[in-house]
């Protein structure tokens, strides 16, 4: 059974994206900083008139940071739109499903994010989960997953 | 309501709609089995949808006529007229039960009721009125002139229609270039158009607040069954209509000061009986709208806030301290239910308690741009009130520069621009805090590319200050570089990884089509009121001109530069020439019609010409009037250097120059204890005269003057004819106005008019 994949580069790494989770992918030429946020969020970029949350996919693995414009995959996540930047997208091919990986074998900075394995050819490329990498589980430099006010206003609905 | 009780008042609504024909049918036509397919498989479908929603009496009315239709379509039961009749009545009643899941009907059929109806299918039953379900049937399908529209329809066209508005934008811009009368003209009518579809688009999006409501019945009934208290809900207003983002950001803050007012503001049933009450509470809910806004309101007949428990507690805690405490208003002390961590409840429920409380509630609320208000009647019970805009979308901001970086304040936030240069307004540093003095008044203030960390910079300091404010009044000052343009911004919900710092209230795409991020003034103020433990008890003290030490500063008719306290000063008033009077060592100036007496500045006499300033101060009680020059400016007041001297207090500084502060308590020495103010005496030497009484009396008394007919030894001013007396003594060294006769046996009176006399009053005292 293939799926579509997005096959991508970051810090030298190949990775993919599930095709269900890409709406596109666009060049950011602007962008607009936001002060006081976690350092894997680029800013704000206009995407076909519309805002999009950019993310520094590099940095939020635990990579050194990328330049703020170039290459981004337009992912929706949770209502919310993001561009997550990339070294370089390469392709979108069919390939069987992603095998598990052990989270020893894996950077300490990527463990959360990595799904799976997938086997491009002779070469592997990790496949990435976008709510993963747009909000890194705690570790240094990064930020609670959910911001603790929306956390309190559910729990006061549970 | 859920979504699934949703969704199944809508399709029992569309399933009724579409049986109607096969119903009015069957009723004519008992026979016709074919339309008891159709009518099978309606109740069939809504008692599937009854089991796993929870709605006890369609279930029962549906099974019920379920058993018996399928009886009909096997042939084991004649379909005749009663059996029809009874089926109809059924189905009527699962439809108005259905609609009332969704808009609560005023008159809700009983329970009790639906036996009867069924009763009414056993074979032999007494039968029911004919003819009910067509006009039911009817009645349903004139009401039901609605469509369903997916809402992320209704999303894409607000999306678009804010598109149309930056390209309007964009062309009027290119328009006011072109200056083509014709395009101005269509310009007009686009924008109008484009006005009156946001309008309208708008609205599509509003829905009843009754859905917001629609949880609440249910969560009343479990939170009271499982505290063990009574409670009676009333809700009116449903049909006041909000928009459905908005609806939805409050549902949670409803639902939690609803849970409050159940676990900790209404007793227990015994406790109420104690104190006088009906064992049951009551619980109102209700819902206005008023312009703009809508005001939800969540009444009580409780315990209320027991504000000296609640203050105690924020003291303990470290949020207040015991000085302030101590004169804390009723108000401001049941305002502390908003401050966080606090909770009155002797035991943290599971409910409400989790120190989760009030103070999101106000946070989240005003984040919308709406305010929460608390009315307290201790014993007697708490009101809530929740005031929200009625929409979301799209709002009006200014767009501003700090650090080289680009903002949006909402207008609606925005309470005053003020430039620095111009001397109106000025920041300071005091004991690490920030603080802005605009006319005397301090507010707390943050310079805006500081408290964002910015880097960039467009060149200098911050050249401008923005006084913002809450809906509830709370202020402070932020200072930036400069201002741009206002624009109509459609604002949307920023991803969670930048509403984390909670300083944004949204993004958007300016007229560029580049994105832009709203501040959230409220957080703003938060930020800059920080330094100080209690920030709105603070900011009230703050803005009190009795506390604020400010002065003001003047120069005397001496040319001293002095100062009086700013509290003290209730107006100042420019006195021109005419409106002095010098009388006897006594300082007299017209103010607003009235002559009052004026305190000796250092001894100096009143220039004769030349500007004088009357600065009218108050203790609330008494008032007195001070003479000077000139009054210069406001300055905070800091420290004084005692001098030993019965008029002044001591030596301050006033713009960096040294001032002499008037003694507050020496001045009002000086003022007269009762509130009129002391007018002199003029005594008319004349003989009396219908004249004399009628016309010259007023014209004095308009002049300030008592008047006396009497020879007044003490007279300020006399009015006399030809010199004389009227005991035909002469006169010396008074003030005098003379009259002089003019022809044999006539009184001529040379000045009638006001202007006149008070000139000759002036000249008679430089003569005296």
């Amino acid at each position: 059974m293939t799926e579509l994949f997005l096959l991508a580069r970051v810090a030298g790494q190949s990775i993919a994206l599930h095709a269900s989770h890409v709406e596109g992918v666009v060049d950011i030429e602007s962008v607009t900083p936001v002060p006081c946020t976690p350092p894997h969020v680029i800013g704000l970029a206009a995407v076909r008139s519309q805002v999009v949350t950019l993310i520094d996919v590099a940095c939020a693995l635990g990579e050194l940071p990328l330049e703020p414009i170039g290459r981004a995959v337009v992912t929706m996540i949770d209502g919310h739109r993001y561009a997550l930047r990339v070294d370089a997208v390469d392709d979108v091919v069919l390939l069987p499903a992603a095998v598990p990986i052990k989270r020893t074998q894996i950077t300490p900075g990527w463990r959360d994010a990595v799904l799976g394995r997938l086997q491009v050819g002779d070469a592997f490329a990790l496949l990435l989960d976008p709510a993963r990498i747009v909000s890194p589980s705690l570790f240094p430099g990064s930020v609670a997953p959910v911001p603790v006010s929306v956390a309190l206003v559910r729990s006061i609905a549970a | 309501m859920d979504e699934l009780t949703g969704e199944f008042v809508s399709e029992t609504r569309e399933m009724l709609e579409r049986i109607g024909e096969a119903l009015l049918r069957w009723e004519d036509a008992p026979g016709d089995l074919a339309r008891v397919d159709e009518i099978f498989r309606f109740v069939h479908t809504v008692k599937g949808s009854c089991g796993f929603l929870d709605l006890p009496r369609i279930a029962a009315l549906a099974d019920a006529a379920e058993t018996v239709l399928g009886d009909v379509r096997a042939g084991t039961r004649p379909a005749d007229r009663a059996l029809v009749n009874a089926l109809l009545s059924i189905i009527d009643r699962i439809g108005v039960l259905a609609s009332a899941l969704d808009t609560p009907l005023a008159n809700l059929p009983d329970q009790g009721d639906d036996g009867p109806l069924i009763a009414a299918l056993v074979p032999g039953a007494p039968g029911t009125p004919v003819g009910l379900s067509k006009r039911r049937v009817e009645a349903n399908v004139a009401t039901a002139r609605t469509v369903r529209v997916a809402v992320p329809l209704l999303d894409e066209i607000m999306t678009q229609l804010s598109d149309v508005v930056l390209m309007r934008n964009e062309m009027a811009r290119a328009a006011r270039e072109i200056d083509d009368p014709r395009l101005t003209r269509s310009l007009d009518r686009l924008t109008s158009v484009v006005g009156s579809l946001r309008d309208s688009v708008t609205r599509t999006r509003m829905q009843p607040v009754a859905r917001v409501f629609s949880a609440l019945p249910r969560l009343v009934r479990d939170t009271a069954a499982e505290l063990g208290k009574l409670v009676t809900l009333e809700i009116t207003g449903h049909d006041v209509e909000i928009d459905r983002e908005m609806g939805e950001a409050i549902r949670d803050p409803l639902l939690h000061i609803v849970r409050n007012a159940i676990d900790h503001g209404i007793e227990s049933p015994a406790e109420r009986r104690a104190v006088g009450k009906p064992a049951t509470g009551v619980l109102r809910i209700g819902a206005s709208q008023a312009g703009n806004q809508i005001a939800i309101e969540v009444a009580d007949d409780g315990r209320g806030i027991d504000t000296a428990r609640l203050v105690a507690r924020a003291v303990v805690a470290g949020r207040l301290d015991p000085a302030t405490a101590a004169v804390l208003d009723p108000a401001a002390a049941a305002a502390m239910i908003f401050e966080p961590g606090l909770s009155t409840a002797q035991s943290v429920t599971e409910i409400s308690g989790r120190g989760v409380g009030m103070d999101v509630v106000r946070v989240n609320v005003e984040r919308l741009g709406g305010v929460v208000q608390i009315i307290n009647d201790p014993g007697r019970g708490l009101s809530v009130l929740l005031r929200a805009p009625l929409t979301l979308s799209i709002v009006t901001a200014l767009t501003v520069h700090a650090g080289g970086q680009r903002f949006a304040i909402p207008r609606g936030s925005l309470v005053e621009i003020i430039s620095l240069a111009s001397g109106k307004a000025r920041l300071e540093d005091v004991a690490g805090a920030r603080l802005a003095v605009v006319r005397g008044v301090v507010l707390p203030a943050i310079t805006l590319a500081r408290a964002l960390a910015l880097h960039g910079s467009d060149g200098g300091e911050a050249k401008l200050l923005l006084i913002v404010a809450t809906p509830s009044g709370r202020r402070c000052a932020i200072a930036v570089d400069r201002v741009g343009d206002h624009e109509d911004l459609v604002v949307r919900a920023m991803a969670p990884q930048i509403t984390e710092c909670g300083l944004f209230a949204g993004q958007s795409l300016n007229e560029d089509g580049e994105p832009i991020v709203l501040l959230d003034a409220a957080a703003l103020i938060g930020l800059a009121g920080e330094a100080d433990e209690a920030p709105d008890a603070a900011i009230a003290a703050i803005d009190d001109p009795a506390s604020s030490e400010t002065i003001v500063l003047a120069r005397a008719i001496d040319g001293c530069r002095i100062a009086v306290r700013a509290a003290l000063v209730d107006r100042l008033v420019e006195v021109g020439e005419h409106d002095r009077l010098e009388v006897e060592g006594s300082l007299f100036l017209r103010i607003d019609g009235a002559l009052l007496r004026a305190a000796p500045v250092r001894g100096a006499s009143l220039p004769r010409s030349g500007p004088v300033v009357a600065m009218v101060l108050t203790d609330g009680m008494r008032q007195v009037v001070l003479p000077v020059a000139s009054v210069d400016d406001v300055a905070p007041l800091r420290a004084i250097v005692p001098v030993a001297s019965a008029e002044v207090e001591g030596i301050v500084e006033g713009h960096g120059e040294p001032v002499l502060l008037l003694d507050g308590l020496a001045l009002f020495a000086h003022a007269a204890a009762a509130a009129t103010p002391v007018r002199p005496l003029a005594s008319i030497a004349l003989p009396p005269s219908p004249w004399a009484s009628a016309l010259l009396a007023p014209m004095l008394e308009a002049a300030g003057y008592r008047v006396s007919f009497d020879r007044a030894d003490d007279a300020a001013l006399i009015i006399a004819l030809d010199g004389h007396l009227n005991d035909g003594a002469r006169y010396s060294g008074r003030a005098v106005v003379a009259l002089r006769s003019n022809g044999a046996g006539d009184v001529a009176v040379e000045h009638y008019d006001r202007q006149k006399l008070a000139h000759a009053i002036a000249t008679a005292r430089e003569a005296a």
